[in-house]
């Protein structure tokens, strides 16, 4: 698996309903999400065959404006799982 | 300035467009629309179904590179368009949806005739819009327009409450050359390209992948010019039928699933592989580990979201096919064209595949069948499949002068899509013969269009080859389900010809091989829609085949 950490500017901010559905749609766990006046961070769990797909699928949403992939970092089998995801319990 | 009604404002904004056609089915949300649509220039297609009104307007597209519209109402009326826009995105086609919406007081209270239409579509079209002011109609317009027709197009929908399509503005309605945010014409790197044709200059073993990007592109011409200063060997999708020259000596045919051995083959031992506009789809690839396994892999796409999704490249390039064929043919006018004659000669030595028409079966087999209707077709002729075996079995005979001439559901492989994409691309080449192949079950999902055929006069040539089954179901549960066949049986079918004749369609009936010449002759001669209803072998195969998850080298002949 992978964090994978985005911050977005979206036009719409009901854009981030689709991008919550694409992350699941790429088999991605959300842990986080903040957003407020046009802007969003999201955490999302990804597993790693996929993780290389959601930047670039998640850019291509018309109203994503700007997405920065901030840093993706690895994770080994044993903290593989959502119980020992630190976002959790800030979902 | 004077006001304009939202109704308006939607015609001034298609017409300013350049559409002059629309399909759809009215409805009560929608009939403020429907009054103003009287008033203009616009043509309306009335079918019988909302689905085949936006499969009819992605037919239109495909056939024209427009715009293509379709119009229904609220509710019910929109959701019939969702396998329509599925369709559509999933084969990038420029499809504007223009729904009714109840009144927005009315909305989520769940009225008569509402659905929330908008939250239904959301990750299958491009874009989407609820209106809420008529105020904002010109803005969103332009933007849908443009965004449907930009980039890599695909389906937008604009849901219009009742009240906004009565309310009035005074704004108008500006077509759209940018977007905030929205990289429509992603400009590639010169320094990608020279990589990209330096590893091809090298390359022993060559072969370019076309898809249906170019025909989205506009770069047809282009791509053909680049391949014969290249002397590649191209295999193309199923959407990237026709791009290649069919006389064009190393064109090899489609890849994948159903693809010809020879293409397979190149695929299999290239040493560069060059990919342009298409994504890699998994009935292309088989098991993706076993694709170009010793090639160094140059993908070209406007879409950078498909680079390096399922196979990795070694030379990306975003950006325009069209444009990158430019340069690269700018690259190419010093160099001498490479010779490849050896792995050219290997390739068609390897053969298609294709086994020959059996000719040990008492009824008609569908392969002679359909080799035989594509052999009264003229070179301009478009053909429409709908999806199944006649599908392949057609995408592995046909040779299209374009792409434009070859339409069918490649992505989504939508059963019912032919009939209704045909009517939509004989609206938008009325000159032009149009051979619909369908077979009996997809026939069946969309029939209700014979009557949208009937109205309009349109000169389709329909064939349906009826098997009696859900043809490619029954050909996997025979080949990977020990034969036992499930929910595959459709050997209590109308008489599809007699059908026609309700609808005063001049219709046929073949049953044996001894009259398949003259019958075939009378259905194409005739001057207007005419449905030839062939009962065909019940249990031929499609083949060559790689089964599902297998490599492209392990087919099955």
């Amino acid at each position: 698996m992978k964090i994978l950490t985005f911050a977005m500017v979206l036009r719409r901010m009901t854009a981030l309903t689709k991008v919550l559905l694409h992350c699941e749609r790429l088999r991605g766990k959300v842990t986080f999400v903040s957003a407020a006046d046009g802007r969003a961070n999201i955490v999302v769990w990804a597993p790693n065959h996929a993780a290389h797909r959601f930047a670039p699928q998640l850019r291509r949403i018309m109203d994503v404006l700007e997405l920065t992939e901030l840093h993706a970092v690895g994770v080994t089998e044993s903290e593989n799982s959502q119980e020992n995801c630190p976002m959790r319990h800030t979902a | 300035m004077d006001k304009r009604t939202g109704s308006q404002v939607i015609i001034d904004a298609l017409q300013e467009a350049g559409v002059d056609l629309a399909f759809g089915y009215p409805g009560g949300a929608i009939m403020p629309l429907y009054d103003t649509l009287l008033d203009s220039s616009i043509r309306h297609i009335l079918t019988r179904h909302e689905q085949a009104a936006v499969h009819a307007a992605d037919g239109y597209s495909r056939a024209s590179d427009k715009l293509g519209v379709c119009i229904a109402t609220s509710g019910p009326g929109a959701t019939n368009l969702v396998t329509g826009i599925c369709t559509a995105s999933m084969d990038s086609s420029r499809v504007l949806c223009i729904t009714g919406q109840v009144n927005s007081k009315l909305i989520g209270t769940d009225g008569f005739q509402e659905a929330d239409i908008i939250g239904i579509t959301a990750v299958a079209t491009k874009q989407s819009y609820l209106l809420r002011t008529t105020d904002e109609l010109p803005r969103v317009l332009a933007e849908a327009i443009f965004i449907a027709s930009s980039g890599r197009p695909g389906p937008v929908i604009v849901d219009v409450p009742k009240d906004v399509l009565l309310g009035t503005t005074d704004r108008r309605c500006s077509p759209l050359t940018e977007l905030a945010g929205y990289e429509h014409a992603p400009k590639h790197h010169s320094g990608d390209l020279a990589r990209a044709h330096g590893l091809l200059s090298q390359a022993q073993r060559p072969v370019c992948v076309v898809g249906g990007g170019c025909r989205l592109a506009g770069a047809t011409d282009l791509f053909r010019r680049w391949v014969e200063k290249t002397n590649i060997p191209v295999t193309n999708t199923l959407m990237g039928m026709g791009a290649c020259d069919t006389s064009y000596p190393h064109q090899l045919g489609m890849l994948g699933m159903h693809g010809m051995r020879r293409a397979n083959r190149a695929v299999t031992e290239c040493d560069v592989l060059v990919a342009l506009g298409m994504r890699f789809d998994d009935r292309v690839t088989g098991m993706v580990s076993k694709f170009a396994p010793h090639a160094k892999v140059i993908h070209v796409d406007i879409d950078e979201a498909e680079i390096g999704k399922i196979v990795s490249v070694d030379v990306p390039i975003h950006g325009n096919l069209r444009e990158v064929m430019q340069a690269w043919l700018a690259l190419l006018d010093t160099d001498d064209t490479p010779c490849r004659q050896d792995w050219l000669d290997y390739l068609h030595g390897v053969g298609d595949g294709l086994r020959p028409d059996r000719d040990d079966a008492s009824g008609i087999v569908p392969t002679m069948l359909i080799g035989e209707v594509l052999k009264l077709a003229e070179p301009g002729t478009i053909v429409v499949t709908d999806v199944g075996q006649q599908q392949m079995w057609t995408a592995q005979r046909v040779k299209p002068a374009r792409p434009e001439n070859f339409i069918t559901s490649g992505g989504a492989g939508t059963m019912g899509f032919g009939l209704p994409s045909a009517i939509g691309a004989q609206c938008a080449r009325p000159d032009e013969r149009v051979l619909v192949i369908a077979g009996d079950g997809g026939f069946q999902m969309t029939m209700a269009e014979l009557a949208t055929v009937r109205r309009e006069n349109l000169p389709l040539k329909i064939l349906i080859v009826d098997n009696k089954y859900l043809g490619m179901v029954r050909q996997w549960q025979e080949l990977f389900c020990d034969r036992r066949y499930s929910a595959v049986d459709l050997s209590d079918n109308p008489d599809f010809a007699a059908l026609a004749r309700v609808y005063k369609i001049d219709a046929f009936t073949l049953e044996n091989v001894d009259a398949m010449a003259d019958t075939l002759q009378a259905w194409w001669q005739c001057d207007g829609p005419a449905l030839l209803h062939c009962i065909s072998e019940p249990e031929d195969n499609v083949y060559p085949m790689v089964p599902a998850g297998a490599g492209l080298s392990d087919m099955l002949e």
